[in-house]
């Protein structure tokens, strides 16, 4: 079920008015409403792959109640790597079996060696790489006693399912999403209006940014060859601004749904573009993965506590296996060991830490220095992402290529660029709103406290309007295929 | 809990009735799909001939130069599966139909309206035909600027959206230069061209089962494969094209009621009846229905 349909417009009332008016005397039976509901809202893309989560929470959760029985470290490894291998053998099989497949056959075959196999045709069940993220990391927590094993199995399974966050994150930890499901939630006031704001808000970003935004990227994309330097440029803003709509929109839809049923999921998204340097951006982009892969990869190789040999090789790594776990092409590999070449002057000089406050903090405006800095990372940024958005290396390579050759200080022009007239403008207001509510969780979130009534309820039917205005069919979220 | 629903309802309440009436005011709208289904539900007892199919044909065949009473209830990208779903609809009125007239092009048995970028026409059949799933919402299915402008149009502008004469046909009166046509063969067969061949099972067998409906009602089916400039058929694939042909011959030979005719090659029609490689524009419209009307009248 897409946030942005008819489907989930319907579906969410129904579990809203369930959850507070029917089910609202026993936490037991909420949760257990939330599990359902979950299973219903992933099931109506696939119910096939319903039959994965129920595994993969059946596993986890065993090997929960076992490690809390258990103090002999053999067993716990062993119940440790059963979880581990349960997980990722179904992420690895289900997303990355056909890539080794002909990674293998293309490079046996360079060998001068034939290899009989053929490619499945495999589907992805959609957001696998999310809950089985967010599950691997309750069993991991337990192992390392950083978290009580569960008993509540109706709790973990609503945890491991949990409908708004499912398929595209925020990837919650168990330690900060499962106990909400122990405790009594009420329902206040401020936390459902703020949960529809940000609802609001995210289908702002989704609709009317993002899938615009796509519309452009993808003709440019497409047809690279025949387009100018700067046309190829604003192609690959225009998926910059397309990627971050779609993804921090389908955060904060994710954020203010779970806040309307009374649970706080962590921000995922803090105004990356605005950021000054690489390791800002990393710290304001998709923040669960980041804070994932730095909590369960990097710390655990050893981080930046050893040598600067050490120090590059981690580095590497959690920058190439977050490519990786983007999706199966050389093209997210790429991406990932392209921002770590950008990270690394910084870790290596210690500056990786040094901009950790929201850009201009006290001032309406950046310096001229923090705009320099801002622009060249949100420039570096660009140049990555159209790795990311490429259909392999060579068409990223041909693009950047033609991106830095001398029409790039040429005007901009496509057959249909006319149509961009009224998204120019639209992301500017967007890009304004945003840096205006940079300290804040979300853009929408104290923008307009101040104001009378009637100015919140233009700005919000503005806000609407526009999505009426400019949304189509529905669109799948970008992330739904990682 | 309950000033928070209060006034999400007050403040829902616009937007819901602005939809609402955009939706009302969206299906008011007469387009060639509510005129064909206005069409079939009040003479569907009285036709003779029904002609089927996609733009091929929507564009391509005069009704009026079949034997009457004869209507074209094809439409853009209708595939197989669409055809059959309006003679289900409709197969208890056909009391006097005789001949059903439905186009196999190259990609038919390989491509559906649900898969194809026409696939936004597909609720249509749901909200003007009564087929299939009737929950569905032409907002939902375009941009809120084109509903706004479709609506601006008809009621403030008095602009007419059927594009369709009165029995159904989408003539278009344009002409084409060679380049153009060179061209749009090449995109065209490109498009038409199925890397995955995996819908051929579902649409035959929608095929099998329109003829097992004619059967029994007694009528004669004639499977056509609508003519097209040379350089649309210079770059079509082989195998996709050998498919479909001896599909059609297989069932012309299997079933009496059955009958299949190839114009992809066809002499008597020039570039000039073209608007683009692989549809006809009305003056060659014209002289295919003859054509057509011939081989069928004399059934060779």
């Amino acid at each position: 079920m897409l946030f942005n349909s008819l489907d989930f417009a319907i579906f969410l009332p129904i579990v809203f008015i369930l959850y507070w008016f029917v089910f609202n005397k026993s936490l037991k039976w909420q949760n257990l409403l939330v599990a359902v509901a979950s299973y219903v809202f992933y099931g109506w893309w696939d119910w096939r792959f319903l039959s994965l989560i129920l595994f993969s929470t059946l596993v986890d959760y065993f090997v929960g109640v076992s490690l809390g029985k258990t103090e002999a470290p053999t067993r716990r490894k062993v119940l440790l790597w059963i979880s581990i291998l349960v997980n990722l053998g179904f992420l690895g099989f289900f997303k990355y079996y056909n890539f080794f497949l002909d990674n293998f056959k293309s490079a046996f075959s360079i060998a001068g060696y034939e290899l009989n196999a053929n490619s499945l045709n495999i589907i992805l069940p959609v957001g696998i790489s999310f809950y089985t993220f967010q599950t691997l990391s309750y069993t991991i927590d337990v192992y390392k006693d950083r978290l009580e094993p569960t008993k509540n199995f109706i709790s973990f399974a609503a945890f491991v399912s949990f409908f708004p966050q499912l398929v595209a994150g925020p990837i919650e930890r168990a330690s900060n999403l499962l106990p909400q499901f122990y405790k009594p939630r009420k329902f206040e006031y401020s936390q459902g209006v703020d949960g529809m704001r940000q609802i609001l808000w995210g289908l702002f970003k989704k609709v009317v940014i993002a899938d615009n935004c796509a519309v452009y990227a993808n003709h440019i994309f497409e047809n690279s060859a025949d387009m100018s330097g700067s046309t190829l440029a604003l192609g690959a803003v225009f998926f910059t601004f397309q990627i971050y709509g779609d993804f921090s929109g389908y955060s904060d839809i994710a954020i203010g749904t779970a806040r309307i049923f009374g649970f706080k999921l962590m921000q995922n998204f803090a105004f990356p573009y605005f950021s000054r340097d690489i390791a800002e951006f990393w710290r304001r982009w998709h923040i669960s993965l980041s804070t994932w892969f730095r909590d369960y990869l990097y710390i655990p190789l050893g981080g930046s506590r050893g040598g600067t040999w050490m120090k590059v090789r981690n580095t590497f790594i959690i920058f190439m296996v977050s490519g990786f776990w983007h999706g199966a092409n050389w093209t997210f590999i790429v991406w990932g060991a392209l921002n770590a070449v950008y990270f690394l002057p910084l870790l290596l000089t210690n500056k990786n830490r040094q901009n950790m406050e929201v850009v201009a903090e006290d001032s309406y405006f950046p310096s001229l220095k923090e705009f320099g800095q801002m622009t060249l990372t949100f420039g570096l940024t660009v140049i990555a992402w159209v790795f990311f958005r490429a259909e392999n290396i060579g068409h990223a390579i041909s693009y950047l290529g033609g991106m830095f050759s001398e029409s790039l200080l040429s005007i901009p022009y496509y057959e249909g660029i006319g149509y961009a007239k009224f998204l120019i403008p639209l992301l500017a207001i967007f890009i304004f709103i945003e840096w205006l509510e940079r300290r804040n969780q979300f853009a929408l979130e104290k923008l307009l406290l101040n104001q009378s009534i009637f100015i919140r309820l233009a700005a919000y039917y503005t806000i609407a309007f526009l999505i009426f205005y400019t949304a189509g069919e529905e669109q799948q979220f970008i992330y739904f295929q990682f | 809990m309950k000033k928070f629903l209060i006034r999400i309802l007050i403040i829902g309440f616009p937007v819901i009735f602005f939809l609402i009436i955009s939706e009302l005011a969206l299906r008011n709208i007469p387009n060639d799909y509510s005129l064909k289904r206005e069409f079939l539900d009040e003479n569907a007892q009285n036709l003779k001939t029904l002609v089927l199919g996609s733009s091929h044909f929507y564009r391509g065949v005069n009704p009026q130069l079949l034997e009457q009473p004869a209507f074209n209830a094809a439409m853009v990208s209708q595939s197989l599966d669409y055809d059959l779903k309006i003679l289900e609809n409709y197969k208890a009125d056909f009391k006097n139909l005789e001949k059903l007239i439905i186009p196999i092009s190259y990609f038919s048995l390989f491509g559906s309206l649900e898969n194809g970028v026409e696939s936004w026409r597909a609720p249509y059949y749901n909200i003007y035909y009564g087929i299939g799933n009737p929950i569905k919402f032409e907002i939902l299915n375009k941009k809120g600027s084109q509903t706004l402008a479709k609506v601006f149009d008809f009621y403030f502008k008095d602009n007419n959206l059927i594009l369709a004469d009165s029995l159904g046909w989408g003539p278009k009166n344009v002409n084409v230069t060679l380049e153009e046509l060179q061209f749009s063969g090449l995109e065209a067969a490109k498009r038409h061209t199925k890397k995955k061949l995996n819908l051929l099972p579902f649409q035959l067998k929608n095929l099998e089962k329109i003829i097992q409906i004619a059967n029994k009602n007694k009528w004669e089916v004639y499977l056509v494969t609508p003519p097209a400039y040379y350089s649309y058929v210079a770059n079509l694939n082989e195998k996709q094209l050998d498919l479909t042909i001896s599909y059609c011959e297989k069932l012309a030979q299997d079933f009496d009621n059955v009958f299949y005719y190839n114009f992809l090659q066809i002499n008597s029609l020039e570039p000039k009846d073209f608007y683009d490689a692989d549809h006809l524009n009305k003056e060659g419209a014209n002289k295919f229905s003859q054509i057509l009307n011939f081989k069928i009248q004399k059934k060779f």
